[in-house]
């Protein structure tokens, strides 16, 4: 997309549709066009053009400055909405989209039907594309920047399939890529019969400059010097002397270009193997319309799991609006499931907050998590809590499921107590069917599932971080009499103590200079109740030394 | 004693309460026994009935905390629980010596950041099977809410526990007199005085109606000092901790109050005769210091 940062622009602002216009950045103290919109290239303004010399062609050219991080976020968003031809996108630079149609072209009537259907839609969100589909991810990225827009190579493209072998496809690949031709896009159906096999795509690429290598600017400078201008130019040329010349890159890219080295594609999303998708005849907006279908593809996507012997963990419901932004709802399980009315209802609520703004064309439903499933549970609840019948585990679970699912994954814990001194250290949150294992070997390592000794009084509440208070208690070793605590004043009538704790030495390392004041220290915990009757658990930070003012916490109240 | 009203009231009386209990399905629940006789037999039900909704007001936050932990941790012992929290602060090895041993690992905590959700997530869990007892800790409850909630409890199979906390800043305010420093600016001394007016609104004449079918409000009280004969604990240490249990409202019972006391060593709850506390002059001579 060779002028993805002004059709951006102009996407969102009207205004801009209809002048020539520019967005520049600023190198050297100058300024230099970043990217021009059509109008502006009509009167042969290009990038890296400076801005003066721009405004003398053309003088009432506007700019803006560009915005790369908006442009890039632009960018994933489309690659998100091309996940409707294929669940493998990956971006390329800051203009380009690699899309792996294996296997996914038939879907849409083939290749060529895809690209014309994908550069349509693209043309309808004003974007200016440029595809080309190859077997390898090199020869599509040189063909849409370099090859397509010429009638040469169109010619070229229809004689070398016309002799070419039939040879079976490894992997087919298209890419929509930056052409750096200013000519509107031809007619997609011309651009797609996809070159088959080695030969083929080796005589294609042979014409073009050897800049379609994806190769840097030094080795294309340093190429051209040398009198290597085309692609062809380089077949001839042991491989060896290459890789003595230019390392191992230009050789790399060429051998990735025609399909000798395989070359992965990054997707932006994992790809979802259980993905169900729903076309809508024409786009719709009402909320009992997604809903029906969501009945259905969960339906549709619960059987597929289990026959996989496997239950979703995380659900992934994706609206695809026809102005090509997506909008959609997440709901996760703490526990396999596989009933399409409970997962149902965790979508109930998300599902009336969705936008669908002018319509919606596309559903898709996947499960990028899922466990094998089994009917009998044999984790959870049940080896800490013997007494806890596996039943009440399934009947749970939905509970503990909508409770994630509106307040937040995680919502739902067990509080675990761990074996160690420091209080805060001693408890822990855990999901609430999340197996309970006691770590073997290393003794450092709290265990689970024991409480230190019952007869050692603990409060009922405990404030993580503990609260500041301020307390006046004579010294060394005596409790406050007087303390107070979110502006109240408190009298200490008894107390108890001191329980003296000492950092876990075992743990972490000598403090450095500058957290010294944040490092553990020795403390000394007192019980003491207030007149009231109330009690808390107050603990003096350090040991007392004679001239410091000591620093007093409140960490927890008694019941 | 209050077995022995009980048997005296009129007949025609009795014949009507009977009606009355079975029109609200209220002797057809399932009762669990408090654990203390004195309380136990003072409830007409001779026992917490369950799948109901049950308000416990607080005065001291502590305290009322650990009375409605107690009445969960009893509840544990029909399935797992569930505790609506609104502060993410509760602290197991606290919690533990409120009921019998281990009777946490059956118990679930979540964290509600908003009112709403907690009421929300009150109702589901009360709905949901599989759950024996439910936990909230919220400032407000109005009177519909409180019948929603009562219905959500007849239908589930869980009893619901109300905690009524007063917001947080209010929460420290509702005791203890204002700081009458000269540092205090007047805009402060007008929050405290106001937290003190929103902690003032939940005394008991001041509250709302609620559907649960009893309300009770707990306050700590000052643990008596140990006797002389202990070893370990002596004057200005801290006795057992104490509480003042008062039954505001009981459907179908009378009111009551309790001093209940429990004793640090054993975790044991024990109801203690009220004897007025004479003030501990020795006591109070050392402390002013």
């Amino acid at each position: 997309m060779p002028r993805f940062p002004t059709d951006r622009i102009a996407r969102t602002r009207p205004a801009w549709r209809s002048k020539p216009f520019v967005t520049t950045f600023a190198e050297r103290g100058r300024l230099i066009v970043g990217a021009a919109n059509h109008l502006a290239e009509e009167s042969g303004i290009g990038p890296c053009l400076p801005l003066a010399d721009a405004q003398a062609i053309l003088p009432s050219l506007a700019s803006l400055p560009a915005n790369p991080e908006a442009d890039a976020e632009a960018l994933a968003a489309l690659a998100d909405w091309c996940h409707r031809y294929t669940p493998w996108v990956g971006i390329n630079g800051a203009d380009g989209l690699f899309l792996d149609i294996t296997g996914c072209a038939h879907l849409m009537g083939g290749e060529d039907a895809l690209g014309a259907d994908l550069l349509k839609r693209l043309e309808s969100f004003g974007l200016t594309a440029r595809a080309a589909a190859a077997h390898t991810p090199g020869a599509a990225w040189a063909f849409a920047r370099f090859g397509i827009g010429t009638e040469r190579f169109a010619s070229l493209l229809c004689s070398a399939q016309g002799s070419a072998a039939k040879n079976p496809a490894p992997d087919s690949l298209y890419a929509k890529e930056n052409s750096l031709c200013a000519a509107r896009p031809r007619p997609a159906a011309s651009l797609f019969p996809l070159p088959e096999g080695e030969d083929v795509v080796r005589g294609l690429l042979a014409p073009l400059p050897v800049a379609a290598l994806r190769i840097s600017a030094a080795h294309d400078s340093e190429l051209r010097r040398l009198g290597l201008k085309r692609i062809g130019d380089l077949y001839a040329i042991p491989r060896a002397a290459l890789v003595r010349r230019f390392g191992d890159s230009v050789a790399l890219r060429l051998d990735q270009a025609v399909g000798h080295m395989a070359e992965p594609i990054s997707p932006r999303r994992p790809a979802d193997p259980d993905l169900v998708r729903h076309a809508f005849a024409e786009p719709v907006r009402e909320r009992a319309v997604i809903g029906a279908v969501l009945d259905r593809l969960l339906a549709t996507l619960c059987q597929r799991l289990e026959r996989k012997g496997r239950g979703a963990r995380r659900l992934d419901f994706t609206l695809y609006r026809t102005d090509g932004t997506l909008t959609g709802a997440v709901a996760s399980t703490s526990r396999p499931a596989l009933d399409p009315k409970h997962l149902a209802r965790l979508f109930a609520e998300k599902l009336d907050r969705l936008d669908p703004g002018l319509g919606v064309d596309l559903a898709t439903l996947g499960a990028p998590l899922s466990e094998a499933f089994s009917l009998r549970q044999t984790s959870g609840l049940a080896p800490a809590t013997a007494r806890l019948a596996q039943g009440a585990v399934d009947e749970l679970a939905p509970l503990v499921d909508r409770l994630d699912n509106r307040l937040g994954a995680g919502t739902a814990r067990r509080l675990v107590p761990m074996d160690s001194h420091i209080p805060e250290r001693a408890v822990q949150r855990r999901p609430p069917f999340a197996p309970i294992s006691t770590p073997t070997g290393s003794s450092a390592r709290a265990t689970p599932g024991r409480i230190v000794a019952l007869r050692t009084v603990r409060p009922l509440r405990l404030f993580d971080p503990p609260e500041p208070i301020d307390a006046m208690a004579p010294v060394p070793d005596h409790p406050p009499v007087l303390f107070r605590w979110r502006t109240r004043l408190h009298r200490v009538k008894r107390a108890e103590g001191p329980e003296r704790i000492a950092p876990e030495w075992w743990r972490g390392s000598t403090p450095s200079h500058d957290e010294r004041d944040l490092a553990p220290r020795t403390r000394d915990y007192y019980r003491v109740e207030d007149e009231d009757g109330r009690r808390f658990w107050l603990f003096r930070r350090g040991l007392y030394q004679p001239g410091a003012r000591p620093s007093w916490f409140l960490h927890g109240l008694f019941s | 004693m209050t077995q022995r009203q009980n048997r005296h009231y009129h007949p025609d009386l009795r014949a009507l309460r009977a009606r009355l209990g079975a029109l609200q399905r209220l002797d057809r629940l399932p009762v669990l026994a408090f654990g203390l006789d004195a309380i136990d037999t003072h409830l007409p039900w001779g026992g917490m009935p369950c799948g109901c909704l049950h308000e416990v007001i607080d005065r001291a936050d502590g305290a009322s905390a650990g009375f409605a932990g107690v009445l969960l941790a009893r509840f544990s012992e029909r399935g797992p629980v569930l505790w609506l929290t609104a502060r993410d602060d509760l602290y197991p090895a606290g919690l533990e010596r409120l009921g019998s041993a281990g009777w946490t690992r059956r118990l679930l905590v979540v964290h509600t950041r908003r009112a709403a959700d907690t009421l929300w997530a009150m109702e589901e869990s009360l709905r949901s099977p599989g759950l024996a007892g439910v936990l909230a800790e919220t400032a407000k409850l109005t009177l519909s809410q409180s019948r929603r909630l009562q219905l959500a409890a007849e239908t589930g199979s869980a009893t619901g526990l109300i905690l009524r906390r007063p917001p947080p800043s209010a929460a420290v305010a509702a005791k203890g007199e204002p700081i009458s420093s000269p540092l205090d600016s007047s805009s402060q001394a007008d929050a405290l005085r106001a937290d003190a007016l929103r902690a003032d609104a939940l005394r008991a004449d001041a509250l709302p109606a609620s559907a649960a079918v009893t309300r009770w409000r707990i306050a700590a009280l000052p643990s008596r000092p140990a006797q002389s004969g202990d070893g370990f604990r002596g004057d200005g240490f801290l006795g057992f901790s104490r509480w003042r249990v008062e039954l505001l409202r009981c459907r179908g019972g009378r009111p009551g109050h309790w001093t209940m006391e429990q004793n640090d060593e054993t975790g044991a709850f024990t109801v203690v005769a009220e004897i007025p506390d004479r003030p501990d002059r020795a006591d109070a001579a050392r402390m002013a210091v």
